[in-house]
């Protein structure tokens, strides 16, 4: 049999190669087919990358959970090494809040006092879904999140994500269990805001750096480093008043900003619930 | 005659664990390490398992293999879908038909070849991005990302050709 055995192999190598290239070929066709079909936000492939992850969460959340624990081992270490520094420091700012706490009831109750006089509606109802973070995008073209808690959990599509410090992103992608926030760092987010005092509006419009910019600013609109910028509400996707950073450089005419977040600290996020009353009310008419 | 159990078990095991080992550094690379200002140069270390297994054992790495990792690499980090997948298949390709260039060799030029292979692939990948944004992004990070994955694959490199040894014990046995 040996024979016939060399035989087939000689005519089956070609055949082999050929099949090895056409599978090649057909597979480059597919990724650019792939990027087509991303670019031209095509519902399919949005539905296969949330599913996909969907399916990844159980890993990622297993394995972040170690990483969380040996950040949070060396924090105490760091914590105990400035014991008596930091000690110092809160009792300093413990004081500081003290007399805002005072400051903020009697606002609180004029500000009450106030709003009943002038019958004024009060805003929309915010709710919290706190989400862990189990992956975070690597890499220099995309700045995003992924969270543990998706449609199941009650996070949709567009509500804006909070950490203990300011705003983090919106949520971009949404799976049954997880959800992709797209950090108000990355090049596609844009995000109406104002400027804190002056009530200037502006969009922060991210560039994939650390700082984004703002854009639209008014002009003439007087701004200086050290200016806080908080959310406007406006487009009625984020609820108003979220601080979101301060202003840190302005050259150029370009006024960059650095958010209040700490990127490398982030575990764990709350996700807002924001219905904007109107909008229910005319869905409830319908 | 039908080859038996034991040596099926080992073959499958040979067959899968360069990919598991690529699953694995894809999923490093995902999580949340919360190193200072690593995030945007993180390196994509698929690319050296590509590299490596596509030169030293092609079998271990065949292009659908490397497809299906880029692919896994684009939706896991949210990037435009495809873009990862398209450079390591080129990458699979390249060292496919240029392994002859570097096996047998010293470490030191498998190095070099990483370093040649690499470079084009962040180009590639650069410049992917940039068509499909639109817009001219930042380089100084893709640089540093290079620069980054550089420097690791040594020690990647060191666990796949130990891995390698032991693949090829255990096809002897």
């Amino acid at each position: 049999m040996r024979p016939l055995r060399g035989r087939v192999t000689r005519l089956a190598m070609p055949i082999r190669v050929m099949a090895h290239r056409f599978a090649f070929v057909l597979l480059v066709f597919a990724a650019v087919a792939m990027l087509i079909a991303g670019k031209a936000d095509l519902a399919l492939i949005e539905r296969f990358r949330t599913q996909v992850v969907d399916i990844a969460a159980p890993v990622l959340d297993a394995a972040s959970h170690p990483i969380a624990a040996f950040h949070r081992g060396l924090d105490k270490i760091g914590e105990l090494a400035f014991l008596y520094s930091e000690n110092q420091r809160l009792t300093l700012e413990n004081e500081r809040l003290r007399h805002w706490q005072d400051v903020a009831r009697q606002l609180a109750r004029d500000n009450a006092q106030y709003r009943h006089l002038l019958n004024v509606k009060s805003g929309p109802d915010v709710s919290y879904v706190s989400a862990r973070v189990i992956g975070d995008s690597g890499g220099p073209f995309v700045r995003t999140l992924l969270l543990g808690a998706g449609e199941a959990d009650g996070v949709t599509k567009g509500q804006a994500v909070i950490s203990a410090n300011g705003l983090v992103g919106r949520i971009a992608e949404l799976g049954q269990r997880t959800s992709r926030v797209l950090l108000l760092t990355d090049l596609n987010s844009r995000i109406p805001v104002l400027l804190e005092g002056a009530s200037y509006r502006a969009i922060l419009a991210g560039d994939n750096t650390d700082q984004p910019r703002l854009e639209f600013l008014p002009v003439g609109a007087e701004v200086k480093p050290g200016d806080r910028i908080v959310t406007s509400g406006h487009g009625g996707l984020f609820p108003p008043g979220r601080p979101v950073g301060v202003i840190s450089s302005l050259a150029d005419g370009i006024a960059r900003v650095q958010p209040f977040t700490d990127w490398q600290r982030l575990e764990q996020v709350s996700v807002l619930r924001f219905d904007m009353p109107r909008l229910e009310a005319s869905a409830q008419d319908q | 005659m039908r080859p038996s159990l034991t040596s099926q078990v080992n073959h499958w095991v040979r067959v899968t664990v360069p990919g598991l080992m690529a699953l694995g550094l894809l999923l490093i690379g995902v999580l949340p390490l919360g190193l200072p200002d690593f995030g945007p140069i993180a390196p994509v270390l698929t690319l050296p398992a590509v590299y490596f297994w596509s030169i030293y054992r092609p079998d271990l790495m065949p292009a659908p293999l490397a497809f299906s990792l880029g692919l896994l690499h684009d939706i896991l980090n949210g990037g435009p879908p495809g873009l990862m997948a398209l450079v390591l298949l080129l990458v699979q390709g390249a060292c496919v038909s240029q392994s002859k260039v570097v096996v047998g060799k010293s470490f030191v030029v498998g190095w070099f070849g990483f370093l040649i292979i690499s470079g084009a692939a962040h180009l590639a990948a650069w410049l992917l991005a940039c068509i499909y944004h639109f817009q001219a992004l930042a380089f100084t990070p893709v640089l540093m990302q290079f620069a980054v994955t550089m420097l690791l694959y040594p020690f990647i490199a060191r666990l796949f050709s130990l891995t390698q040894a032991w693949i090829a014990r255990v096809e002897i046995e």
